[in-house]
């Protein structure tokens, strides 16, 4: 069972932090590419249900290793990639992977570390929004050429896609892995869905 | 003698979900200033043995361990790795996941700073582990851009900085080139003599014979037998048992054999892989200048050199994933395209797209045609035609190296192209499966496929009779078969090539071309029954 | 120059990064005119004094960005809020001055902050437990690994003749488990590695080459809030 109050093992940290390096390219890949594809193809204003991609720093360590502090780590160091591999905003990049983290780890931290059902994932997937779109918002000044309504849209959007691609598509993934292989065997989510103790 | 450092009474460990215990009553000593050897079959309890000694587990990987574990005053199982670093320090064979820090003063200044040392005695510490493993040079290199040979001797560094009583490593070489394994050893064998005790696991007992105090063998029932010489447990277990436990035997050892000895390479035909003049450069280095390179219809080459020498640059532009290139390139007359070759991995994982070798064989046979159910069928008959039906249903992740090795080849094998390209194919294989690899070599030779293989590994070079290509730092500056690779003593530097002890000697005699011989047919009786699985 | 330049890359990175955070916190509050031109300026000099070099790769992506980020505002503005071409304009260099500022912020930082300074001062300064603020570096030595291994595992996919575009999902799938499984046994052999040679076993630690907040940062912090400030009462003025 995987309770609050247990240290992270050095294998779970550098577990955690080998993946941010994975997910920051990832990263750099949805900024660079994907973002601008979305905002031409879909218009500015359905763009954001591609958002959710820069959430899974928080998400997919954490439900991995299921222990407290790993959504808030992943999702820094990998804006921590970011930085280093030359985003446009590294000014801002490192506050954001620790607040999108922090939220993500809010979430969990009200569920105990305890309960990763759809539910849970789609909450702690969606969290980081709650920074991201009032950030962006507002410092980036991303949605000035929207209506009202339209910014309503938009912002309940970076909810979804959250919900959708850092709760259930990282929920889906790695209880795919974690079930038909030994790779996660020592983690915590293989362990609880292969039953051992 | 007085206390022995190291005291191991009656260990048995198994891991949480296997069936039987990997260490099964392993009882051992080793006093100050001993160098052990530790031998035994592929997969049986030598990693475990010294991950034990080591503290790592049960602390960083579980298992159950039972009976007493004793070394330099500490217990291991319940102290962990942490609680024994400054006492302890473990090497690992890959260098590649051993450094940390970026550069190699940062990584030397590592575990001094972590353990809360002075500034000084932390740079002190750090400048004498350099020069002592011969890096004093390098302190403001980026490790990323040092060969393995010398990440590895940086581990040593790093490891030695807190003055550990006790050495554990494991497989140090397995991943270098021959000259900078040899280099290890004599530090090694340094390091010894200022008092430290040394347990190393090692395939190529050749290497730390002379060193060895004792050589412990570990059963594939997970007993162990210990003996006082590498002689000692040749005349015991046999050269034929350990051999097809994995272990290199050294040709004096084996008895002298009737066996053949390997094809000759056809270098009459016409050439079906060419490159002329070959460059390639990436961002202003020359990864690759002027390289010229023919291999035939049913020819072997063997293109020897370091890391980073520009081999696998090499392999990829004649795998036509590079295309950026200057000079001329061809296979079978037209230009390279991923599409003729059959390449075949350096980690074979990389290779693999699919859960199950099964359904890794069928995904191949898929683009050969073969339909869904219809493709598992048969990749289900192929598998067991070569006897390997016990892999049939087992996740790929899961299988040994060895068996990967195996895995990756046979799934090459189905594009049935005509030109194979081979990168580093013994790669952290033991001798049993360096022997597979052998054998498929030589069955693709005889099938008049063209094979061109990159490796370091001095070992099986010699197992082979193939024309072989010297590169170093891009350029070629070898050419030709193995005897006269012997005899071009100033090449051997820059290709980091170091013969085996039996050829050096046979050298110094001057009986070269019988040597090569006698290597090839006593090691090849050995391992031909030795055999593995396919 | 060559001095102001060394103590600019001097500076402590926590204390350049909050300080820059404000910053980018104030231009967006206060989106007045002068301030985001203040911002601008004060950017640029920061980026120019400091001598960061900026890649060429770097510049071009800024200036895609924004000349998107300018093309869909500015269209948007007309066609979708129905403002008169000026007024939309206006508001266009508005917020172009705001990405502006940002993009000049951060390549000054990158330009001129070292990452070991920046985790050892996430240790020092900020109080972050060192063996959390250290896997920044186990994350920055990982990524040529994981490149390197994504870019071969495609090499092999090509000559398998493992199609991409048939199941695109399928191929990212397949690409998932061996870099699971490689960075798992890597993860293994980097923790044991680590904590061999001490890692983690006392909360506290030597540092080799500390970061420190000293005359020099409480000098720019000085300057640089003078400066908002002073941008902030002539907004004010306005």
């Amino acid at each position: 069972m995987s309770g609050k109050g247990q240290k992270l093992t050095t294998v779970e940290l550098t577990f955690t932090a080998i993946l941010s390096a994975l997910v920051g390219a990832v990263f750099l890949f949805w900024s660079n590419v994907v973002w601008d594809l979305a905002k031409l193809t879909l218009g500015l204003l359905f763009t954001p249900i591609i958002y959710g991609m820069w959430f899974i720093g928080a998400t997919l360590p954490a439900y991995i290793v299921r222990k407290p502090g790993v959504a808030i780590l992943g999702e820094f160091l990998a804006a921590v990639f970011e930085l280093a591999y030359g985003t446009q905003f590294a000014s801002t990049v490192l506050l954001y992977g620790f607040m999108q983290g922090l939220m993500t780890e809010l979430v969990l931290l009200a569920t105990r570390y305890r309960r990763w059902g759809w539910a849970t994932m789609m909450a702690a997937g969606a969290a980081p929004a709650l920074w991201a779109a009032p950030a962006d918002t507002l410092l980036y000044g991303i949605t000035a050429p929207l209506t009202r309504e339209q910014s309503l849209v938009f912002w309940s959007l970076y909810f979804v896609s959250g919900a959708l691609i850092a709760g259930v598509l990282v929920k889906a993934l790695v209880d795919y892995v974690a079930r038909n292989s030994s790779i996660l065997d020592s983690f915590a989510v293989g362990r609880e869905l292969k039953g051992v103790a | 003698m007085g206390s022995p450092v190291v005291r191991v009474r009656d260990l048995r460990v198994a891991y949480p979900l296997a069936g039987k215990r990997v260490l099964n009553g392993v009882s051992l000593e080793v006093g100050r200033g001993e160098l052990v050897l530790v031998v035994g079959p592929t997969g049986s309890g030598k990693t475990t043995l010294l991950l034990t000694l080591a503290g790592v587990i049960p602390s960083l990987i579980p298992a159950r361990v039972e009976g007493l574990v004793e070394v330099a005053g500490h217990s291991p199982v319940e102290e962990g790795v942490a609680g024994l670093a400054g006492t302890v320090g473990i090497v690992f064979q890959d260098p590649e996941s051993q450094y940390v820090m970026p550069t190699v003063l940062e990584e030397v200044y590592f575990p001094g700073e972590n353990l809360a040392l002075p500034p000084d005695e932390v740079a002190r510490r750090a400048v004498s582990a350099l020069k002592l493993v011969g890096l004093e040079g390098y302190s403001n290199h980026r490790v990323e851009t040092l060969s393995t040979g010398l990440k590895q001797r940086l581990a040593i560094a790093s490891v030695l900085t807190l003055d550990p009583e006790v050495l554990l490593l494991d497989e140090p070489t397995a991943h270098i080139d021959m000259r900078s394994a040899r280099e290890i050893y004599r530090l090694l064998g340094e390091l010894k003599r200022s008092g430290k005790t040394i347990i190393v696991v090692e395939h190529r007992v050749e290497l730390a014979e002379d060193l060895a105090d004792k050589v412990v063998h570990i059963r594939g029932d997970g007993s162990c037998e210990v003996y006082p010489s590498l002689r000692a447990l040749v005349e015991k277990v046999g050269a034929k048992r350990l051999a097809a436990e994995g272990v290199w035997i050294p040709p004096e050892y084996t008895p002298t054999g009737h066996c053949e000895a390997g094809t000759a390479a056809n270098s009459a035909s016409a050439p079906l892989v060419e490159a002329r003049d070959l460059s390639v450069s990436f961002e202003g280095n020359h990864v690759l200048s002027g390289v010229n390179l023919r291999a035939g219809r049913g020819e072997l080459v063997v293109v020897l050199g370091p890391n980073g020498s520009g081999k696998t640059t090499l392999l990829r532009v004649l795998a036509g994933t590079i295309r950026r290139y200057s000079g001329h390139v061809s296979i079978a007359g037209s230009p390279p395209h991923p599409g003729k070759v059959a390449f075949v991995a350096q980690v074979p994982e990389l290779q693999f797209t699919e859960r199950t070798v099964e359904e890794e064989i069928a995904s191949v046979l898929q683009s050969q045609g073969y339909k869904g159910a219809q493709a598992l069928q048969r990749a289900r008959e192929l598998l067991a035609a070569r006897g390997l039906s016990g892999l049939s249903g087992r996740v790929v992740y899961e299988l040994s190296q060895g068996e990967k090795r195996l895995v990756s080849f046979l799934e090459m094998e189905l594009l049935e192209r005509s030109v194979y390209l081979l990168d580093e194919p013994t790669f952290g294989l033991d001798m049993k499966y360096s022997a597979f690899v052998v054998a498929e070599v030589e069955r693709l030779v005889r099938m008049g496929k063209t094979v061109i293989l990159v490796t370091h590994d001095s070992w099986t070079l010699f197992l082979l009779n193939p024309r072989v290509y010297g590169l170093s730092k891009g350029r070629i500056v070898f050419e030709g078969d193995l005897r006269a690779l012997l005899s071009s003593r100033d090449a051997w530097e820059e290709l980091a090539f170091h013969p085996p002890r039996f050829l050096l000697r046979a050298l110094e005699e001057g009986d070269v071309e019988r040597a090569i011989a006698e290597y090839s047919a006593r090691l090849r009786c050995l391992y031909e029954e030795a055999g593995a699985g396919a | 120059m060559r001095r102001l330049e060394q103590e600019l890359r001097s500076l402590n990175p926590s204390v350049k990064l909050l300080l820059l955070l404000a910053g980018v916190f104030h231009a967006a509050f206060l989106s007045s005119a002068v301030v985001l031109l203040t911002h601008v300026l004060t950017a640029t000099a920061l980026v120019a004094l400091g001598r960061v070099r900026v890649r060429r790769g770097f510049a071009l992506g800024a200036l895609t960005t924004l000349a998107g980020y300018t093309w869909v505002n500015y269209a948007l503005f007309v066609s979708n809020l129905g403002l008169s071409p000026e007024e939309a304009l206006a508001r266009v260099l508005l917020l172009d001055a705001r990405i502006a500022s940002i993009i000049l912020y951060s390549a000054f930082f990158v330009g001129t902050t070292d990452p070991v300074a920046l985790a050892t001062s996430l240790s020092l300064q900020l109080r972050v437990p060192y063996v959390y603020a250290f896997m920044s570096f186990v994350t920055l030595r990982s990524a040529p690994v994981i490149l390197g291994d994504l870019e071969n595992m495609m090499v092999f996919r090509r000559v398998k003749g493992y199609l991409s575009w048939k199941h695109p999902y399928r191929y990212l799938l397949s690409l998932l488990m061996p870099i699971l499984y490689l960075s798992a046994r890597r993860a293994t052999l980097m923790a044991i590695a680590m904590e061999s040679r001490g890692f983690g076993k006392y909360p506290h630690r030597t540092y080799m080459k500390p970061t420190e907040i000293t005359l020099r940062d409480w000098v720019f912090a000085a300057l640089y809030s003078a400066v908002i400030a002073l941008a902030t009462v002539a907004a004010l003025a306005q």
